[in-house]
């Protein structure tokens, strides 16, 4: 690439930035617009987001997307006339403005590559199209609403009151890219090394020097005896009156003397030399440590560069399932390192989106029960003491349906059905709603209903190393209290032995660890257990969990550590238990994006790399070994060999796709090319499960599942719709025509559909 | 001294005509004679007989010859720091520590599948990158950088399978095998992402 083309992506990569950054900018002005704000705020927010859309216009031009520039010319339009009053800011107008601030979003060029995204033309003619039709139809003069008067307003310029959602730069800060922030951080924990390294040089000199005491102890002993003997000789020499005394021999005792001074002379210099790597290793300690404090002191930044996004996502979810929803936030202002930042965002993705799914009932509920139509979602940010922070997030919808939370254990046979739990228990709750496979929602989405996201959740946090609590009032609302470390602390980890290669698992993972005689491992049903403090525990080895070949230990006695995660506890045998040490985590880079049974790396003293062991993990590669023959690992191809599904899609490309997914993970697929074929092909032959289209010729997807769901002998078959209709309704259509999962083509991808096929089956 | 200056006019044109072909030739004919010879000395040497040539980076692994573009190669690493990661695809063959960045390894032999032929000495690791992509490679020996034409590039055999082929933009002559380092750095099938 040339020097231009190298600069232009630059410039692009800095566009991409800046845009988002504006466009975020208006999105919170406009939702901040739609609560009706006083004169003054309502103008000095149209100030702002006039600005916003007036340098995205002028940035768009620089870099060449006149599409974008056209429709922020528009929006520049919008807001100005809306400044002027000209235009009546209602619901239907912002719903406009939301619309284009989303596909301007959508306009942008992906980062690193290319220009205009293709296949933009209609949507910007949309978009051009309906703001051209807004400003066309300002209603007279005379319609203006009824607005304070003008004198009231201040210019923004004189409002003293810095606007909350959008902090004020000032000037003595710079931009710096999170890539250039992520290298620094990675360098100057690798100072750490250097420190280890200072360490490594005195323990040697020190060495070096004991040699010295050694050396010096033996020759003080021989020293008067080679004294000695040169008297002797210097003595028989005077008595004879001849030199009998070689030259060699002479030479040989002034060595010796000449060695006694060379000695003590270097065994003073290594004395100076210990003393001053002690004082560099010092120096250099001070150093690291105060470059890694200010550091992460960079790697800090405020909550709402987290929470900004949220108000808009809460809109979203909120308007597609016809609810109202507030979003309140307090204390964005506390800062956290974005490493803890970047965790959490998937935390409250899926507590926001649950708040919305299941939290908040529709205005018609709301108003029947007593409540204000609108609902509220609350965050709450907070500082606890030892570098902690609390995040609240908090509902006032229905609370938690402890019943179908129940219901939907018992289904998954997490709860035996004669099992009295008291939903009063919370323990008891809470153990249930954050197991995955629980989830009360009637039909599995791409969104949600797979019962997984709060058991991601408690994941993430314990990842963390924080812990998540809940508490709900039935018809009051539901909260979790989120409690989570400010920084990026370093944990403490078991550095262990496995078949020749070293691992790292977290302390708090490791309940105890236990040496125990081979004849102690008892065979229960085939399975190998031992007896811990007075309960069986299954046993494993770790090595056969991690698919090391076996060295064949045969030393009577075993080394078992009990590890304790997901509600579980299991006993792994490990051939060494070498020591417990702070360990610093150490992600991998983007090509190891998820390993089984490994979360990440850690770089010890030495410099020797050891990775770090995922515990959840482990016990759920255990769990699933167990209906594996011994000591195999599981082959999830085998299971599915002899289930037969059934592709219903008129699409050969789609038809083909599917085929080929689904035989690659060991399925017996059979297609058909629309509903009417494929329920031909179900009566004659059967089927495990169907996956299939919903638009499609001579008979839909709806229709094809109603009349499964209809016939006495196919209707138990599961049926997966895979469709691009994406709404509310259809959805809605699918569970009552009785679709068991339904899956959004935009957001297809493989294991979200072998996941679902192997749930179903 | 007496001189024939006609005579000696005369010889002098003669070397001259013999000298120079085009002497004599009509200004246009000339013209296009000079442009055509203008043209040909302005030529980049050796642009004509084998077009555009990348730059490459030439190393080992286990008695095969291999090149990377150098635009996708960042550095060339020391095996040091190595560790073999478990619960990963054959193709991984672990991770290094540089400058603190945990980065994977790939060995190329067992991506292509190819028969574990040779005794490597997994002597260093070749850092590859495309945009955030970045993984590095393993690598007996460094040949050094060099230039491969493009012409000079054959498809690889036809025995090799599909993912092999959409790996390597061609062979050279010389069986230099030069890896497509933007196609196997954007292939999301080499990201690994299991869970369990």
């Amino acid at each position: 690439m040339g020097r231009e083309g190298e600069f232009n992506k630059k410039l692009l990569s800095i566009y991409c930035n800046e845009a988002q950054e504006h466009l975020q900018s208006i999105s919170a002005g406009l939702l901040e617009l739609e609560k009706y704000p006083s004169a003054e705020r309502y103008i000095g927010i149209i100030e702002m987001v006039f600005r916003d859309a007036h340098s995205l216009k002028g940035a768009s031009r620089a870099v060449n997307l006149g599409r974008l520039e056209r429709i922020c010319q528009s929006v520049e339009t919008v807001f100005s006339a809306m400044k002027r009053r000209e235009l009546l800011a209602t619901a239907d107008l912002f719903a406009i403005l939301h619309r284009s601030v989303d596909a301007m979003i959508d306009m942008i060029p992906p980062p690193g590559g290319g220009k205009e995204r293709p296949g933009m033309d209609d949507l910007s003619e949309q978009i051009l199209g309906m703001l051209t039709q807004v400003l066309e139809h300002k209603p007279d003069q005379s319609d203006r609403p009824p607005l304070p008067p003008a004198e009231e307003v201040i210019s923004p310029a004189d409002t003293a009151e810095p606007t909350p959602w959008r902090k004020q730069v000032s000037a003595d800060s710079v931009r710096i890219s999170i890539g250039k922030m992520d290298s620094l951080l990675l360098q100057a924990e690798e100072m750490r090394a250097a420190k280890l390294l200072a360490d490594q040089r005195t323990r040697d000199v020190v060495e070096i020097l004991a040699g010295f005491s050694e050396w010096d102890k033996n020759w003080l002993h021989l020293y008067p005896t080679v004294r000695d003997l040169q008297r002797r000789l210097e003595q028989r020499d005077r008595k004879a009156g001849v030199r009998t005394v070689t030259n060699e021999e002479r030479g040989l005792l002034e060595f010796f003397e000449w060695m006694h001074d060379r000695m003590h002379q270097a065994r003073e210099r290594f004395g100076v030399l210990k003393e001053a790597i002690a004082r560099d290793r010092h120096n250099v300690g001070l150093m690291t440590d105060a470059l890694l404090d200010d550091v992460r002191k960079i790697m800090m930044l405020p909550m709402s560069t987290l929470l900004e996004e949220f108000p808009k996502l809460v809109r979203d979810l909120s308007r597609e399932q016809g609810k109202e929803v507030d979003m309140v936030i307090d204390g964005e202002e506390i800062e956290v390192d974005r490493r803890i930042l970047e965790v959490m965002r998937n935390v409250m993705i899926h507590l926001l989106r649950n708040a919305v799914d299941h939290g908040i009932e529709p205005p018609g509920e709301r108003i029947r029960k007593g409540k204000k139509a609108k609902g509220t979602i609350r965050v709450t940010v907070a500082r606890l003491e030892e570098n902690r922070v609390e995040v609240v997030v908090a509902d006032d919808g229905a609370g938690f349906d402890t019943g179908a939370i129940l219901e939907a254990a018992r289904k998954r046979g997490i709860v035996g059905t004669s099992n009295d739990m008291r939903m009063e228990d919370h323990d008891a709750l809470a153990s249930l709603i954050y197991r995955s496979g629980v989830s009360t929602s009637p039909i599995i989405t791409d969104i949600s209903g797979r019962g997984l996201g709060l058991a991601i959740v408690k994941e993430k946090i314990d990842e963390l190393g924080g812990n998540i609590a809940q508490e709900t009032l039935p018809g009051r609302g539901a909260s979790f209290r989120i409690i989570v470390p400010m920084n990026w602390t370093a944990f403490r980890g078991i550095l262990l032995a496995v078949e020749e290669q070293n691992f790292i698992i977290p302390t708090a993972n490791i309940e105890r660890v236990v040496r125990l005689k081979r004849e102690e491992v008892e065979t229960v049903e085939n399975k190998n257990t031992v007896q811990v403090g007075g309960v069986t525990l299954p046993l494993f080895g770790l090595g056969d969990i991690l698919g090391l070949s076996r060295g064949g230990n045969i030393s009577s006695h075993l080394m078992i550590l009990i590890v304790s995660a997901l509600d579980n506890r299991i006993a792994f045998s490990v051939d060494g238990v070498l020591s417990e040490q702070e360990v610093v985590v150490k992600p991998f880079a983007p090509q190891l994006s998820r390993v089984r049974n490994i979360s990440g790396a850690t770089i010890l003293g030495s410099g020797k790399v050891v990775p770090i062991l995922n515990a959840q993990d482990l016990i759920r590669s255990a769990m699933k070994s167990q209906f594996e023959p011994l000591s195999d690992f599981p082959h999830p191809d085998e299971e599915n060999k002899g289930k037969r599904i059934l592709v219903v899609e008129d699409s050969i490309t789609s038809r083909m796709l599917l085929k080929n997914i689904l035989e690659s993970s060991g399925y017996l697929v059979k297609t058909s090319v629309d509903g009417s074929d494929g329920y031909a092909m179900l009566r004659q032959e059967p089927f495990d499960i169907v996956v299939s289209d919903v638009d499609m010729p001579r008979m839909n997807g709806f229709d094809l599942t109603a009349k499964i769901r209809g016939d006495r002998k196919l209707s138990e078959i599961p049926v997966v719709l895979v469709t691009s209709l994406d709404s509310r309704e259809d959805r809605e259509r699918g569970v009552d025509v009785g679709a068991n999962a339904y899956i959004v083509k935009s957001s297809f991808d493989q294991s979200n559909l072998l996941e679902i096929v192997g749930r179903l089956i | 001294m007496k001189r024939d200056w006609e005579q000696l006019h005369r010889s002098l044109e003669d070397m001259r005509m013999r000298l120079e072909p085009g002497y004599g030739m009509p200004e246009a004919e000339k013209d296009k004679v000079l442009r055509s010879r203008a043209r040909l000395l302005g030529r980049t040497p050796g642009a004509e007989s084998v077009g555009e040539r990348i730059p490459v980076m030439e190393f080992s692994l286990a008695r095969e010859r291999y090149a990377a573009e150098i635009q996708y190669v960042r550095e060339v690493h020391p095996m040091r720091s190595f560790c073999r990661l478990p619960c990963t695809p054959p193709f991984i063959v672990g991770i290094i520590n540089i400058r603190g960045q945990i980065l994977s390894v790939v060995d190329i032999k067992r991506l292509f599948g190819l028969p574990e032929k040779g005794i490597t000495n997994l002597d260093k690791v070749l850092v590859t990158q495309s945009g955030t992509n970045i993984f590095g490679i393993l690598v007996d020996a460094v040949a050094g950088m060099r230039e491969v034409a493009i012409r000079d590039l054959h498809p690889p055999l036809s025995t090799l399978s599909g993912l092999q082929k959409e790996y390597i933009r061609g062979i050279t002559r010389e069986r230099l095998i030069v890896l497509h380092m933007e196609n196997m750095l954007s292939d999301k099938r080499l990201v690994i992402h299991e869970e369990v």
